[in-house]
């Protein structure tokens, strides 16, 4: 009985420190979670037009969190954003994200054969509008702003 | 769409705008010691047969009239610190527009307000990352945007609008700028789908989605968020 609730502990302490919430509300999220759990990609939405939406994925639990971008751009100019992220990802653990606007929580639709694996497990997904992504590297802000959160909005946070 | 009759807040006759007071370098003498002089505020003949608006009188007419407006958005700020701050200027612009184009649908401000939670969260002074883009201030307008605007030999037949770069973040001038945009927009779309556009169209052609609307599951869900602050707007 003991070995198992050490094992429990463990388990708990272990899946506790892959995410930390630094504030969240209905309208709003500033999450970290290690680098396993996330993902990030120019979403082909138009294949004719050549339009992209830059969108970033994290597991949270049995949810997904998308954060994507407020308007598509072309695709040349999206995977050039993606080497952009991509700089400041690549080696680190963890990854911090900020989003607000937040969309009802719905089935996880992400089925693409590209998903990660462990992105086809969440039963869940919530979609955010990007605001920031930062890691040890550095912070890459949708409005110049963003990173400086004494700037953003004064420093206070949307409620609902 | 539009006729050429004089607009009751407009203080200029038609094809001239409006130069507010300003100073002016002149030779030093017992009247002016420093070299300089105000010229007062006067209305410019504009060269061209097109009506401009320049930031002065933009500034003027907000100034004037935007307190006593017909109809102006809901007074909710949707969750957002600044989401109130604007309505005077959302009310006047909308209102402003409606008359020089008489759209049957006219626009309502409700759906302006949303269309700036969307693409700005009522942050004010905002500019995409220039990694990302140009787009500025409230409403988002674009750096091509801004020089189609003021393009005497471009797209936009009449009623254009002069603005620096400086200046297009200003809430007023990016408001009436991006709001004579999206009227633009329907213009564009109505032509392009052979019947009147609906403003939605419109909304979704300035976000340039428009294309992928019902097909493609992104460009929806970018509506979507809009259209649920939409209808908690025009909600009684």
């Amino acid at each position: 009985m003991k070995t198992i609730m050490i094992i429990i502990f463990l388990f708990s302490s272990c899946a506790s420190s892959e995410i930390k919430i630094y504030n969240q509300s209905d309208r709003f999220i500033d999450i970290e979670v290690n680098r396993k759990n996330f993902w990030f990609e120019c979403s082909l939405v138009n294949s004719k037009d050549k339009k992209s939406l830059m969108s970033f994925y994290m597991i949270n639990g049995e949810v997904i969190h998308q954060f994507i971008f407020r308007r598509l751009a072309d695709t040349k100019d999206c995977l050039k954003w993606y080497k952009e992220y991509e700089k400041i990802i690549d080696g680190t653990n963890k990854v911090r994200l900020v989003g607000i606007d937040r969309s009802k929580k719905e089935k996880n639709y992400l089925i693409k054969e590209k998903v990660p694996d462990n992105f086809k497990k969440p039963e869940f997904l919530i979609n955010w509008f990007f605001v920031r992504l930062e890691t040890s590297k550095g912070c890459e802000p949708y409005f110049d702003n963003g990173c400086t959160p004494e700037n953003y909005w004064g420093g206070l946070f949307p409620q609902n | 769409m539009s006729s050429k009759i004089k607009h009751p807040w407009r203080i200029c006759p038609i094809g001239e705008h409006w130069v507010m007071n300003h100073p002016r370098k002149v030779s030093v003498s017992e009247k002016n010691p420093d070299g300089t002089t105000i010229v007062d505020g006067h209305c410019r003949k504009n060269p061209s047969q097109h009506e401009i608006f320049v930031a002065d009188e933009i500034h003027e007419i907000a100034e004037k009239y935007f307190k006593i407006l017909k109809s102006k958005p809901k007074p909710d700020t949707l969750g957002y610190p600044h989401g109130n701050k604007f309505d005077d200027l959302i009310g006047g612009w909308t209102e402003f527009w409606n008359d020089i184009f008489n759209p049957t649908d006219p626009l309502n401000p409700n759906l302006v307000k949303a269309l700036i939670a969307s693409e700005s969260s009522f942050n004010i002074n905002v500019n995409t990352n220039s990694n990302i883009g140009k787009a500025k201030g409230l409403i988002q307008v674009t750096e091509q945007t801004r020089k189609i605007l003021g393009d005497k030999k471009g797209e936009l037949k009449d009623f254009l609008i002069t603005l620096s770069k400086k200046e297009i973040f200003d809430p007023n001038l990016n408001l009436c700028a991006g709001i004579r945009w999206l009227f633009h927009k329907k213009f564009l779309v109505s032509h392009r789908l052979k019947k009147e556009a609906t403003w939605m169209e419109a909304v979704a052609e300035y976000k340039g989605i428009l294309t992928q609307l019902g097909n493609v599951e992104k460009s929806d869900r970018i509506m979507a968020e809009l259209d649920k602050l939409y209808k908690r707007l025009i909600q009684k």
